[in-house]
């Protein structure tokens, strides 16, 4: 069914009973031509695209629990391209350009709300480096401005501009930036592939890769036995639990990334923010609740569940920087698997095995890659060449030393 | 030469009289003390507990514990790693105790590096709770215990003293001098709610 | 941010004059076991007694099964 004002108007005439589920839950057939493993953002836009843009629908698309029950659901919503370096910044500035277009494509709303995502810097070696990041991103054919300190406060006067540690200096804005609903993006995705013959199998797990030398020719599942020509792997923190089915090691850790709501107020944030002086962002959901989140908890984990000097830590942040929430009360708080690369850009490559595709290393940015990891990974698996804003997330880039590294940190993934 | 010798100052001169209502929790400052850091050197650390046993009639603690001799006082800090305090030793102390050790040990003085709060009262277990991330509860930190660990991020050492004659426990915490300030203001605003009273410095 | 500081897996340092150094040190560098389950690890205690120490800890529920100082 196409959603459409006339739509709208027939159904709620006949009183509402006659919508239809977004999306088709099946049972598996015994073949497919691709699997995709991970019922995530990922993994549903990469079988959307693949039967749209590709036109391969003889696709299925398995899943551990139900759809979006991982990342998808826990991440702080927030969609952005302010990336530096040029493996990473042009395939963000496409993903970007994707959102802009997502719910006419998908014929659904996903709330995706171009609000603006300011940093804020605090010192001018901080400035500097904000200015190359924009520079950087306008060459990408991103958008990006400096803002000084009164533009802020026009924006955001509530903020602590005059802090005597960090008092604000300015920010980078990017205004194609802001938010979009997770749980949306999934069930569009979902509804998009569906719609082109996809199948959608939950409560799935993948148990065994089947084998004929090194080409994977199928799965076994908890649903049992399906053969395949191809697999793509989306299931970021539990990347390496699967790879493990097959004896391949990777170059990730599995760590957690809180995330927390706080009770709803009337609107006060416009934007999204970012603290530059300790890592804590936030934006304002339509319901009201402030969303925001900080720093991985830096060890690795595969709890789901997230510890509390955290908690102190990213609340610290806040205060720091709008001392204003300091009487909000945090309403609830949880945890995601984040799969933190070594350099902690992504991967969309092939493997060692014939026919087994990787998708991971998202890091805590998954989110805001969904429709571009969901292209480029289509475009993969369909043709076996890296799309070109991809072609730099190799999996062997560890090895070359071609290594894509944001922060210049280094291989330790709990710092990245 | 007694004369010549600068008095030390208080870590926290600018306080004066500081209390808020309530009688919840007290504090002070131990002035005057020789402190000094001992680190047992590679593989001897049987001749360094050997010596002073011999010297201070005690046992170097094996673990995170404070012994005490008469003045002085010994603090597990880190593997073969203490902290040795002297009521009234002053700058002094280090070099004697240094005398005493070497070559076993390697002794550095502290006595304007640390400064030593003594923390007490019937709520005192209540006001640390809010910056020790460590189970301060009667029945698994003893008197005599001790823990190096963190208190609103600034690094510390705290050990039990003996409960006062009211039976309040006793706290004391070491800490960098040059942090004084930034503690004071954490204690007095957790402290708050019980009340507090900040009692000058003492020499013991 | 706290106490202590994690610095991973214990990994020992290749031989850098063996005939396949660089494939060891990019093993030893990048790949990680990565296990839901019993994970051997270093811990720095630095806001404490600059200790290093080796930990196992069960990464589904964050309880720790032994620790033991790692110079040992």
């Amino acid at each position: 069914m196409r959603y459409s004002l006339l739509a709208l108007a027939r159904q709620a005439f006949r009183g509402n009973r006659h919508w239809q589920p977004v999306w088709r839950d099946t049972e598996p057939r015994p073949s497919y031509d691709v699997v995709i493993v991970g019922g995530g953002g990922h993994g549903l836009a990469t079988a959307y695209y693949l039967a749209k843009q590709h036109g391969v629908r003889n696709v299925a698309v398995v899943e551990k629990g139900w759809i979006g029950s991982g990342n998808a659901g826990r991440n702080t919503t927030i969609i952005r391209s302010n990336y530096l370096l040029p493996g990473n910044e042009p395939f963000y500035e496409r993903s970007m350009k994707l959102w802009e277009g997502l719910e006419q494509d998908l014929n659904y709303n996903a709330m995706v709300s171009q609000r603006g995502v300011l940093n804020v810097y605090h010192s001018d070696a901080q400035r500097d480096a904000f200015a190359r990041r924009g520079n950087a991103m306008r060459l990408a054919g991103a958008d990006a401005e400096m803002l000084d300190a009164e533009a802020v406060r026009r924006m955001l006067p509530f903020l602590d501009f005059d802090n005597a540690r960090f008092p604000i200096k300015g920010g980078l804005l990017q205004r194609r930036g802001g938010t979009a609903r997770h749980d949306a993006v999934v069930w569009g995705y979902a509804r998009g592939a569906s719609d082109r013959g996809v199948d959608i199998i939950q409560n799935c797990e993948v148990t065994r890769f089947l084998r004929d030398g090194s080409r994977i020719v199928g799965l076994n599942t908890t649903k049992g036995t399906i053969r395949c020509g191809k697999v793509g792997l989306a299931v970021a923190g539990s990347s390496s639990r699967v790879a493990k089915l097959l004896g391949l090691k990777l170059p990730i850790e599995s760590h957690l990334l809180q995330a927390f709501v706080s009770e709803a107020i009337k609107p006060l944030i416009p934007c999204v923010v970012t603290f530059g002086a300790g890592h804590f962002y936030v934006s304002q959901s339509d319901k009201g609740g402030l969303v925001f989140g900080g720093d991985i908890d830096g060890y690795n984990s595969y709890a789901q569940r997230g510890n509390l000097p955290v908690v102190e830590d990213v609340c610290e942040g806040g205060m720091a920087l709008m001392p204003a929430i300091g009487r909000l009360r945090l309403l609830r708080s949880w945890a995601g698997l984040v799969d933190m690369s070594m350099d902690g850009s992504p991967i969309i490559d092939r493997t060692p095995f014939n026919g087994l595709y990787l998708n991971a290393g998202w890091c805590y940015g998954g989110f805001k890659a969904t429709p571009a990891s969901g292209w480029c990974f289509a475009h993969l698996l369909a043709q076996d060449q890296p799309d070109p804003v991809a072609s730099a997330f190799r999996l062997d880039r560890f090895e070359t030393g071609h290594l894509i590294d944001e922060k210049g940190q280094g291989a330790q993934p709990n710092l990245h | 030469m007694a004369d010549t010798a600068l008095s030390g100052l208080s870590a926290l001169p600018h306080i004066g009289m500081q209390t808020q209502p309530g009688g919840g929790v007290t504090i002070t400052e131990r002035y005057g003390l020789g402190i000094a850091t001992m680190q047992a050197r590679q593989g001897q650390d049987v001749s360094l507990r050997e010596r002073i046993r011999q010297h201070f009639l005690l046992e170097l603690p094996g673990r995170p514990a404070i012994v005490r001799t008469g003045s002085v006082s010994f603090t597990g800090i880190g593997p073969h790693h203490w902290l040795a305090v002297s009521a009234g030793g002053g700058h002094l102390f280090s070099s004697s105790l240094r005398a005493l050790v070497t070559p076993l040990a390697s002794v550095s003085d502290q006595s304007g590096g640390y400064v030593v709060f003594r923390v007490g009262g019937r709520a005192i277990r209540d006001t640390l709770a809010k910056g020790f991330p460590i189970d301060l509860d009667p029945r698994a930190f003893k008197p005599g215990d001790a823990a190096t660990t963190i208190v609103s991020h600034i690094g510390a050492t705290i050990w039990r003293c003996d409960d006062g004659a009211d039976g309040s426990a006793c706290f004391e915490i070491a800490l960098f001098r040059s942090l004084s300030q930034s503690f004071w203001e954490w204690f007095v605003s957790s402290a708050a709610e019980f009340g507090y009273q900040w009692q000058g410095t003492t020499q013991q | 941010m706290s106490e202590f500081v994690y610095y991973g897996d214990p990994v020992q340092r290749p031989d850098p004059v063996a005939a396949d150094a660089p494939r060891r040190f990019y093993e030893a560098v990048y790949l990680r076991d990565n296990p839901a389950g019993p994970h051997e690890e270093l811990w720095y205690h630095a806001n404490g007694c600059r200790g290093w120490l080796r930990v196992s800890r069960d990464t589904r529920t964050h309880d720790v099964l032994g620790a033991s100082f790692a110079g040992k």
